[in-house]
Order: C-alpha cells, then sequence, then structure tokens
C-alpha cells in the first residue's frame, strides 16, 4: 500500500487517541477505587453487583432488625427469669407454712407474699423504652389493673420480627388472663387452669386469714403449676434469644462475604491496575517515539544536508 | 533524411520548459494542498508530442502536459461516504446513550471506611432509595406505635419517590435537548445541501467554460457530500454533466441536491424536525413536500441517532402507548404504587382504622406519598388487625411484598441493565466503526493523498528536466550562431 506523508501523522493521532483514552480509564479507576462507575462499564458485572448490593442491603434490613429483636428477647427473658425467681420464693414462704404456726406468723409470711405479688404486678406491668406495655399482647394496655386484678381488655397476641428471609423470631410474649374470655399467657394457662396470680393472691388471703391447712394444700399446688407455666416461658424466651443471637451471626458472616464479593466486583484492583498503567505510560511513550522519530524522515532533510554539505 | 531543423529544435526544446513547468507547478500545488481536508493529489499526465516519421524512420517533437488530473479512487469515495455515515450514527450513539445513563443517575461510588483498609460500596440512588424504604417498613414492622419508625418509612417513601421524579425529568431533558439537537442537524442539512448544490453550478459552469475538469471544485464537493453523509444517510448519484444528485437512503423520493437546486428549491425537499413528548413517536422528521416521514426515517448519521434515542431508547410515556425508557420507568413506579397500596389497604393504622392509598401519582412523573400519610404517619397501615396498635405484621407484609415483587426492585435492575447494555454496545460500534472509518481513510490516502517524498523526488526530476531543456535550448542557440557566424 502506498504510504502517504499524512498516514503518519494519522497513525500518530489515532494510537495517540486511543491510548489516552486508555490511560484516562485507568487513572479514573485508581483514582476513584472503582473499576465500575456506570453500568455500561460492564453491564454484565453490574447486573450482578447490582443484584449483590440489594442482597447486601437486604442483610443489613436484617441486621437492625435482629439488634431490635435482641433487645425484645432479652427484655421477655430478663422478665420471665425474675418471675420464676418470685414465684419460686412465693413457692419457698409457702412451703414454709407448718400447721402448728401462730395466726401472727402465718400473717408475716401474707405481708411478705403480698409484697410478691407486688413485684410480680410491675414486672408484668412493665413498659419498653418506647413506652409501650410489654406484656398486654398489641393492645398496648396494662395486664394487671391498678385493683390487682386482670385486665381483660388486654390479648394474647403477640408480635415477631423477621431477621432472616422467611425466619420470624417470636419477640414479644402476651401476660394473659383468666378472662372472660381466657388468654393463654404466662400468667394463666386455660388447659391446666394455671393461674398466677391467683394462685399468689389466693396464698395471700389464706396466709392472711391462717388457714394452714388450705396453704399448705392447695396453694402449694397451685404456686408448683404456676412455677412450671413461668418456667415453660423462661425457656421459650431464652430459646427465642438464642436463634436471634444465631442469626445476628450469620447475619454477619453473610455481610461480610456479601459485601467482599460486592467489593472485588466492583473495585479497582489497584496492584493490577498500577502495572497496567505502566504497561500503558510504556506503550504510549514509545509510540510518541516512533511517531516523532518516523514523521521528522523525510527526502527535505537529505537535501538539506546535501545542500549545506 | 528529414530533420526539424534549428527552428523546430527550439521549439521542442521551449515546449519542454513549458511541459516541466507545468509538471513543477501541479507538484507544488500537492504540496500546498497536503493537509486540505478532501483534497486528491493531482497528476500532470505527460505524453510525447507529434512524431513524424519518413522513410528512414520516425522522429520525435518533444513532450507535452495532455492533462491534470485528480487521483482518486470513486470506490473509496463510496465506501468512505456509507462509513462516514455509519460513524455518525455510531458516535452520536455512544454519546447519547452514555447521557441517558448518566440522566438514569445509577453509579457505583465506594466510600473508603475508617483506617482505609476497607471501602463500602453503594448503588445509584433509585436502588439505595429502594432498599432504604424496605427497611423502614421492617423497622416499623419491629416498632409499629413508634412515631419515629411512621416518620422514617414516610420519608423513606418520599425521597424513592423524588429520586424517580428526578431521573424521569432528567431523562426527559435529554429527550428534548436530543430534539433541539436534530433541529439544529437538519439545519445543517439543509444548508449543506444549498452548498452541494451550488457547486454543483460551478462545475457546470467551469467545465462548459474551460472544456476541462473542475478537480478543485469536485474535492470540496465531495468534503461537504462526506460531512452531509455523517449527518443522514443518503445516496449519491453521479449525472452525466458532472454534477450528483442526493437524496434520502431510507426515502430516496425526498431528493435533496438535484443539479444546481438544493434544499428545498425547484424539485428538492429541505428537512425540519418536530417534536411531541406525549406522542407515541416523539421525535418526527418531515420533508417540506412529503411531509412527515415514516418512524425510523431516516435511520443512519447523527439524525438517524437522534430519533433512535429519542422515539426507541427513551420513547412516549406508558400513558401514551410508549415502550421505552420513560415507559418502563413507569411502569415500576406504578407496581409500586399499587404493590403498596394494595398492602397498605389490606392493615390498619394506629387508630384502628383501614389504611387507605399510600401512594399517589400516575407514574414516575409524579409519584408522590399520599398528603395524608405525609401530614400524619399514623395513618400508615402498620397492624395487621384493628385495635392492635402494637401488631406490626402488615407492615412486615408490606416489606415482604416490595422486597420479593420482581416488579420492583429487580424490574429496575433490569431497566439499568437494559441501558447499560444499549450504552456498551453503543461505545464498542462507535469502535469498531473509528476503526472501519479510519482504515478506508487510510486507504483512500493511499491513493490521493499527498507524499512529501514523492513530490520533492518528482520535483528534483522535472527540475532537472527543466535544466537540461534549457541547456538544449542553450546548444541550439550556439549552433545558430556557429551557423550564421561561421558562414558570414
Amino acid at each position: 500500500m502506498r504510504v502517504t506523508s499524512n498516514s503518519y501523522t494519522n497513525l500518530v493521532l489515532s494510537s495517540s487517541q486511543s491510548e489516552q483514552q486508555q490511560l484516562a480509564l485507568l487513572q479514573n479507576q485508581i483514582s476513584t477505587g472503582n473499576a465500575i462507575q456506570n453500568p455500561s462499564d460492564n453491564p454484565g458485572i453490574y447486573g450482578k453487583a447490582a443484584q449483590d448490593q440489594a442482597v447486601l442491603a437486604q442483610l443489613n434490613n436484617y441486621t437492625q432488625a435482629a439488634t431490635t429483636a435482641t433487645t425484645a428477647t432479652q427484655q421477655n427473658n430478663t422478665a420471665m427469669t425474675s418471675l420464676h425467681q418470685i414465684v419460686a420464693q412465693a413457692g419457698e414462704y409457702l412451703a414454709s407454712v407448718t400447721s402448728n404456726m401462730t395466726p401472727s406468723q402465718m400473717q408475716n409470711l401474707g405481708t411478705q407474699m403480698s409484697d410478691l405479688v407486688n413485684e410480680m404486678t410491675s414486672i408484668v406491668n412493665q413498659k419498653g423504652s418506647d413506652g409501650n406495655y410489654l406484656f398486654g399482647g398489641t393492645a398496648n394496655q396494662a395486664p394487671i389493673t391498678s385493683a390487682g386484678n386482670y385486665n381483660t381488655n388486654t390479648n394474647g397476641t403477640t408480635s415477631s420480627i423477621e431477621v432472616e428471609q422467611g425466619t420470624p423470631v417470636q419477640t414479644s410474649i402476651a401476660a394473659g388472663h383468666a378472662g372472660p374470655p381466657a388468654v393463654d399467657g404466662f400468667m394463666y394457662d386455660s388447659a391446666s387452669g394455671t393461674d398466677v396470680l391467683g394462685a399468689l393472691k389466693q396464698a395471700v388471703t389464706d396466709l392472711n386469714s391462717g388457714n394452714a391447712t388450705a396453704v399448705m394444700g392447695t396453694d402449694v399446688t397451685a404456686v408448683d403449676n404456676a412455677l412450671n407455666l413461668v418456667s415453660t416461658y423462661v425457656g421459650s424466651t431464652a430459646a427465642n434469644m438464642s436463634a436471634v443471637s444465631l442469626a445476628t451471626t450469620r447475619l454477619s458472616a453473610q455481610s461480610t462475604t456479601q459485601s467482599n464479593t460486592l467489593n472485588n466486583l466492583v473495585q479497582t484492583n489497584l496492584p493490577a491496575a498500577s502495572v497496567q498503567l505502566q504497561q500503558l505510560e510504556n506503550q504510549y511513550q514509545a509510540s510518541l517515539e516512533a511517531g516523532t522519530r518516523v514523521m521528522n524522515l523525510s527526502i527535505l532533510n537529505y537535501i538539506g544536508s546535501v545542500t549545506s554539505s | 533524411m528529414y530533420s526539424l531543423g534549428l527552428n523546430g529544435s527550439l521549439y521542442m526544446g521551449a515546449k519542454s520548459l513549458n511541459t516541466q513547468q507545468l509538471a513543477i507547478q501541479t507538484i507544488g500545488n500537492n504540496l500546498s494542498n497536503i493537509n486540505t481536508p478532501g483534497y486528491a493529489r493531482e497528476r500532470a499526465n505527460l505524453v510525447e508530442s507529434e512524431v513524424l516519421t519518413n522513410g528512414e524512420g520516425a522522429i520525435g517533437t518533444g513532450s507535452s502536459v495532455s492533462s491534470i488530473e485528480s487521483v482518486r479512487s470513486s470506490l473509496l469515495d463510496g465506501m468512505v461516504q456509507q462509513s462516514l455515515g455509519a460513524q455518525g450514527y455510531a458516535d452520536d450513539q455512544s454519546n447519547l446513550t452514555a447521557t441517558v445513563q448518566t440522566a438514569l443517575g445509577e453509579t457505583f461510588s465506594s466510600t473508603a471506611s475508617s483506617g482505609g483498609t476497607a471501602s463500602t460500596t453503594s448503588a445509584g440512588a433509585i436502588q439505595t432509595a429502594m432498599s432504604t424504604f424496605f427497611g423502614a417498613l421492617q423497622s416499623l414492622a419491629a416498632s409499629p406505635s413508634s412515631s419515629t419508625a411512621r416518620q422514617d418509612v414516610t420519608q423513606d417513601a418520599s425521597s424513592l419517590a423524588t429520586e424517580l421524579n428526578n431521573a424521569y425529568t432528567r431523562i426527559q431533558q435529554v429527550q428534548s435537548g436530543t430534539a433541539t439537537d436534530a433541529s439544529s442537524i437538519t439545519d445543517q442539512i439543509n444548508q449543506l445541501s444549498k452548498t452541494i448544490a451550488s457547486l454543483n453550478q460551478q462545475i457546470i459552469q467551469v467545465q462548459s467554460a474551460s472544456g476541462g475538469t473542475a478537480d478543485s471544485l469536485v474535492d470540496t464537493r465531495t468534503a461537504d457530500l462526506e460531512q452531509l453523509s455523517s449527518l443522514v444517510n443518503v445516496t449519491s448519484t453521479t449525472q452525466g454533466n458532472g454534477t450528483i444528485t442526493v437524496a434520502l437512503a431510507d426515502a430516496p423520493s425526498v431528493t435533496l441536491v438535484d443539479g444546481d437546486n438544493g434544499g428545498g428549491a425547484g424539485s428538492t425537499q429541505s428537512l425540519s424536525v418536530s417534536f411531541n413528548p406525549t406522542s407515541t413517536t416523539p421525535l418526527t422528521v418531515s420533508a417540506s413536500t412529503t411531509g412527515a416521514l415514516g418512524a425510523g426515517i431516516p435511520s443512519g448519521g447523527s439524525l438517524g441517532s437522534h430519533l433512535e434515542t429519542a422515539n426507541v431508547q427513551i420513547g412516549a410515556p406508558a400513558a401514551n402507548g410508549g415502550t421505552g425508557l420513560l415507559a418502563q420507568l413507569d411502569t415500576v413506579a406504578n407496581s409500586l404504587k399499587s404493590q403498596m397500596n394494595t398492602a397498605n389497604a389490606a392493615g390498619y393504622d394506629l387508630q384502628g382504622n383501614a389504611g387507605g392509598a399510600f401512594f399517589t401519582g400516575t407514574g414516575a412523573a409524579n409519584l408522590a406519598v399520599s398528603a395524608a400519610i405525609k401530614a400524619n404517619p399514623s395513618l400508615i397501615a402498620a397492624a395487621g388487625a384493628t385495635g392492635a396498635p402494637l401488631d406490626g405484621s402488615n407492615a412486615q407484609n408490606m416489606a415482604d411484598t416490595l422486597q420479593n415483587s420482581s416488579a420492583v426492585l429487580p424490574a429496575f435492575q433490569n431497566i439499568v441493565t437494559g441501558v447499560a447494555n444499549t450504552a456498551s454496545n453503543a461505545a464498542t460500534n462507535q469502535t469498531t466503526q473509528d476503526g472501519v472509518t479510519s482504515q478506508l481513510q487510510t486507504q483512500r490516502q493511499s491513493v490521493s493523498g499527498v507524499s512529501v517524498d514523492e513530490e520533492m523526488t518528482n520535483l528534483i526530476s522535472f527540475q532537472q528536466a527543466y535544466s537540461a531543456s534549457a541547456r538544449f535550448i542553450t546548444t541550439i542557440s550556439s549552433l545558430y550562431n556557429t551557423l550564421v557566424n561561421e558562414t558570414q
């Protein structure tokens, strides 16, 4: 092919343009830290990265939900543990009653038992940091009234928080009440007829009236049943707490993996990019050098040198 | 034996000087136009003059320049012209699709975390806003009575709606900008048509006056035709009188240049554009006589590229029967609205009343959170049952519905990937077309381009021939002197 003077110029211009485009791209990748910025930089990788980003955002949302669930399940378990101690204490008081105790001794126990009922009421009626009653179901009402009776306006609906895709964890428990209609919860169980508040209040009544027979008989049994009911909730709230904890650990691991995957997809591999930059620099310099040399070659130079000599 | 005689020899020497001088002038003209766009090198065609013959043999009478011609390849000229049309389309597609992608606003960014050892990557505005909104719904499910959680849902939903509104507006601006550009392109097409027609007229005049060729005018016309081809795909036909006729390749009946008429004069037509953003085909090109050309006509050059972007890639809103980017954004916005409104209507607000519409609007352009919910976030129907303020089951249902819906986030991601593929393909096509055009221009340059070395070598050759001819004249003159002086 015939080569003309402008062939050299055009070649230098086109190769210089191409190399400068690559240099600009590489400079941008190194300075921003992103190999992909615009989706069109690599639509295939972008599509994958966008999905990864959405999954990561979802994991972050679940992690936040798990944090809320952790607080709620810990509150529930702490409350049930405290309640368990109160009912166990009540059982110990009743176990200490004998048939030859004096009425005064019985009344003293009745007073202590009454204090336990107050403590229990305080626990059952406690509110969360958001000011809502923790154990009134979804009705947001105190489970025990100021008169010391069950509040029948509460319900047994519990809430749960989804801490992983399709994995809800129960984050509230209901106190329940004897009704009517009866609502099952940690204070009342209709299947066994267990009534925690009722058992302790009856024991207070029997202790204050000096009815040792009732105390040692039906009251002890009722409190035992109450203890069993509360124990069940200690176990279930601990299990919920554990489930949230495990989910949190899994979410953290998944988030780390997902984040690394995303960063590997999107971010610039700096060592590789630096090497590539060096190669491009060399190529560009060589291209300019070759262009400069070739463009200077002309018969005009020889004519000039022959004329001057 | 018959000879020219001294007078004939002197005449032959003078003719030779003239021949070499014409050849040297041609070289000078080539060197002068070495960087002139569209210039094709010229060549002085030297021929041997008439040969005198007698019975003893033939004797020449010197040399002359039979013609000065431009060295052109009509095949390569045609291929470059076509390639420039494709180049104009590819260049503008690359730029326009990149602009559309920018207008969509979905880019990746990285934020270095403390210590600079790791960084967090985040996706574009709308995707982030969607994920944040889903997260806010999930938080509301965990704390349904929290006014902060309700406020967050309202604000995040508003942010998402605003991002969609803004992206839609930016893309509409690109579309109207494309229409403005297209109008400017048709002005250039009309002007170039007139210029080519004027050159046609001058070529006829020069040729009829001198009987030769008007190479420099043809060079200029070729450059103008190539510029026209990069604006719109045309076909050109050379007529017997040296003029060219130019018509739209996609609509051959629309003649842009015919002889000395162009840009609407005589039988030719001028082009114009009209833009109606709510029409199914928002940007249309019309010819002054034919009227509106069909959808997608013209299909090539810068103008074709602008039509493609305005009508196909961006298109009309969904409500106007569009299927492009605007309609796709409308579809996502409407899916988000209908799914969220259905889910909200299935629940109960903090007062125990059934939920109402959460989003309002008819598409991505005007999607907004309902004014009632904005003013009173307690109207968000987070509960699954009435009279249960601590029930967040419906908020969870909303979060799950939107998060798992293929018509919301994945649909939007598909839009972004579609735009990305279009922009990436356009960039690749531009690079390929650059290579093709560059290669064709190099090939044409190899035929028509000026080489300094070649011209200088020829210059020396003609210079020496000139010197030799001058010496020949001196010798003949000396012979004259001898003859005149010695015979006295």
